[in-house]
């Protein structure tokens, strides 16, 4: 005899979402940066043509013919913009990037938004119900650092908002000659740390509630994490890409749009086993702390699992490292013009 | 249930935990959405929830770095790094436990790595340095408050603080009863029959448990520990508060109608020995019945509360 009783609740059931090989961030730009129309669009794409071409064959060359390869694009909404006049409209942004697109050479499958990032949103004007608090989700997976010494009787100092990739100086108001100065540490590196401290989040005094305002650095780790395909709200998937059916007309407002919005048909998946994004040196800083943010996380076992298992699943059987901000690679442009004489 | 390792990492030689239970700090039972909306400790990670034989709801593990010296018997040194896991358990939306427990592995290396290593496998600590394992189980169960070596007390008792702090309760109690404390060590070995080893401390509500059992018995044993320590509060709650009070009130006039319903209604139900289960689990069980008759001695409790229910009704105090 062998009878057995399992509830469906008690494990949550693990969403797949649709994975592509290679996603490439085309840019990540300001509403500010479409003051002046389409001159920084312009030059991003066309700084970036040449990578992408690159990676392309790279890819079709590492995993075959039909790898499925998409392109993104990342609007800070977050960022109050500083210019005065009101910012562009999604559908004004989206023409002018469909365009420059078009002249540099190639096609933008996804628009996404920053704000989007902090909070997602399934489809336009989406409500509560439809929504999930990204960053505080990823926040809440974050596992800090271990003091040396921390033995568990002490909450972890996750209040602060600042997270660290090693052992903090303990005295750092101390000049570097002062007795009892003693260095931060990196664990794990040989002989000399890179000691790095990146702020999450910071408290918004001027309001009552003192909301968070979530730093750039989280919310692009947000962005890498939903590019590979590792977000969920409680076993759903989330920020899943919305496409507009014909006729149906773009919201007037950033916060109406969805986060991840769908521009051409056919696209490969928005998601992908790595991710590349070509930017312009000064993401640097912030693309570091996304790594250092990654590491800090611990990941739903289930999630990890169902991606690993489909890229040995592939056609051309793919494995993944078990660290998935080694799944990231990133391209910094530098700031040299070429000056034409006419 | 909680991994315990990753497939290619040695198996865990021993495993250290703490699981303390107590009331919630509500004036209803919680509705089954109640208690999966206190359980959300963090937002986005499944909650956890079975509605038969009792309604148990789980919180996701939250995940504490540790790099500590142990507290070690008689000699030797060990330093452990790596995360504790710790969760949040109510049961029938009553009772509220906080568990939480972590798995020695011994160390590749001999100085602290770089943080994801640890991540990999949450819920494990490298233990650098060799102590003899029985030394680390005799030092983990004997360690002093505050704790000198890794602080499960601490943890578990966090976990029960956060919910019980929490504004989706109204912070009246039905019943002023305390928090019953267990602390366990498990030792871990292939082919290993499962033992347990119940002593009552002469602390009120402390008892520590010593087990044996496979690495992939883990789960279980923690599960063994979580749910002794349900079913000895449920049994000291009805016996050393509900029915010694209730015999006070009734010498000294007073009503204990209230909470001997309370007894009945809500804390009776909820005992469940966890025989089913798994068939190692029930032997386990069946097991700790023999020794301690703990099924019966409820049962003969819950008449005793059910004759001076009775009592009260017929004959009712005068101060009413």
């Amino acid at each position: 005899m062998d009878v057995s009783y399992h509830e469906a609740t008690e494990t949550a059931q693990v969403e797949a979402v649709p994975l592509a090989h290679l996603s490439v961030e085309a840019g990540h730009l300001y509403l500010d940066d479409f003051a002046d129309g389409d001159r920084v669009i312009t030059r991003q794409l066309e700084q970036a043509a040449p990578w992408l071409e690159a990676a392309d064959k790279r890819t079709r060359k590492r995993f075959g013919r039909n790898a499925r390869i998409s392109t993104c694009l990342l609007i800070d909404d977050y960022t109050p913009p500083s210019s005065a006049g009101d910012p562009p409209k999604p559908s004004e942004v989206v023409d002018i990037v469909t365009a420059a697109a078009e002249q540099a050479g190639f096609k933008i499958d996804y628009l996404a938004r920053e704000d989007g990032c902090a909070v997602a949103c399934e489809r336009p004007y989406s409500g509560p119900r439809d929504q999930s608090r990204l960053a505080d989700i990823v926040d809440g997976l974050i596992v800090e650092e271990a003091a040396v010494g921390a033995n568990g009787s002490r909450p972890p100092t996750a209040q602060t908002g600042w997270l660290s990739n090693g052992q903090r100086s303990p005295t750092v108001a101390v000049a570097m000659d002062a007795p009892g100065w003693r260095p931060p540490e990196e664990f794990g590196e040989f002989r000399h740390s890179v000691f790095v401290d990146v702020e999450l989040w910071s408290l918004d005094e001027s309001r009552a509630d003192l909301e968070r305002v979530y730093s750039c650095s989280l919310l692009t780790a947000v962005w890498q994490l939903l590019r590979l395909g590792l977000l969920r709200n409680a076993g759903r998937a989330v920020a899943t890409p919305y496409r507009f059916g014909q006729g149906e007309g773009f919201p007037d407002l950033w916060t109406q749009l969805p986060t991840i919005t769908q521009l051409t048909p056919n696209a490969a998946p928005f998601a992908a086993y790595q991710t590349l994004s070509l930017l312009p040196p000064h993401y640097r800083a912030a693309e570091h702390a996304v790594e250092i943010i990654i590491d800090h996380l611990k990941f739903d076992e289930a999630v990890l699992k169902q991606t690993a298992d489909r890229a040995r699943g592939e056609a051309t059987p793919i494995m993944l490292p078990d660290n998935p901000a080694r799944r990231t690679s990133h391209l910094f442009f530098d700031d040299i013009h070429v000056t034409h004489n006419d | 249930m909680p991994r315990v390792a990753e497939p290619d990492s040695p198996a865990p030689t021993l495993a250290l935990g703490e699981v303390r239970t107590c009331l919630i700090q509500n004036q209803g039972a919680l509705s089954t959405p109640a208690s999966v909306a206190l359980m959300q400790l963090i937002p986005g990670s499944p909650v956890s929830k079975v509605e038969r034989p009792v309604r148990r709801v789980i919180s996701p593990e939250q995940v504490t770095g540790i790099d500590c010296r142990l507290n070690i018997a008689r000699e030797g040194r060990g330093r452990a790094i790596g995360t504790v896991l710790s969760h949040a358990v109510v049961t029938n939306g009553r009772v509220l436990q906080g568990s939480a427990h972590v798995a020695l592995t011994p160390a590749e290396a001999p100085e602290r790595r770089e943080w994801r290593h640890y991540l990999r496998c949450p819920g494990v600590v490298e233990v650098v340095g060799s102590p003899n394992p029985n030394n680390i189980l005799d030092g983990f169960l004997t360690d002093s408050t505050p704790a000198r070596g890794v602080d499960l007390a601490s943890i578990s008792d966090r976990v029960i603080e956060d919910v019980q702090g929490s504004s989706k309760l109204d912070h009246r109690t039905p019943l002023r009863a305390g928090t019953g404390v267990v602390r366990w060590a498990a030792t871990l070995a292939p082919d290993t029959v499962p033992t347990v080893g119940i002593v009552k401390s002469d602390v009120s509500n402390v008892h520590t448990i010593r087990l044996r059992g496979r690495p992939d018995d883990l789960p279980m044993l923690i599960r063994f520990c979580e749910e002794f320590a349900l079913h000895e509060w449920l049994l000291t709650t009805v016996m050393d508060v509900i029915v010694a009070r209730a015999e006070v009130d009734i010498e000294r006039d007073r009503d204990p109608l209230e909470s001997l319903l309370f007894a009945l209604d809500q804390l009776a139900p909820l005992w469940m020995p966890p025989t089913y289960l798994s068939e190692r689990m029930k032997v386990l069980w069946d097991g700790l019945e023999d020794r301690t008759h703990y099924t019966t001695l409820f049962k003969q409790q819950v008449t005793r509360v059910r004759d001076l229910r009775d009592q009260v009704k017929i004959r009712p105090p005068r101060r009413f």
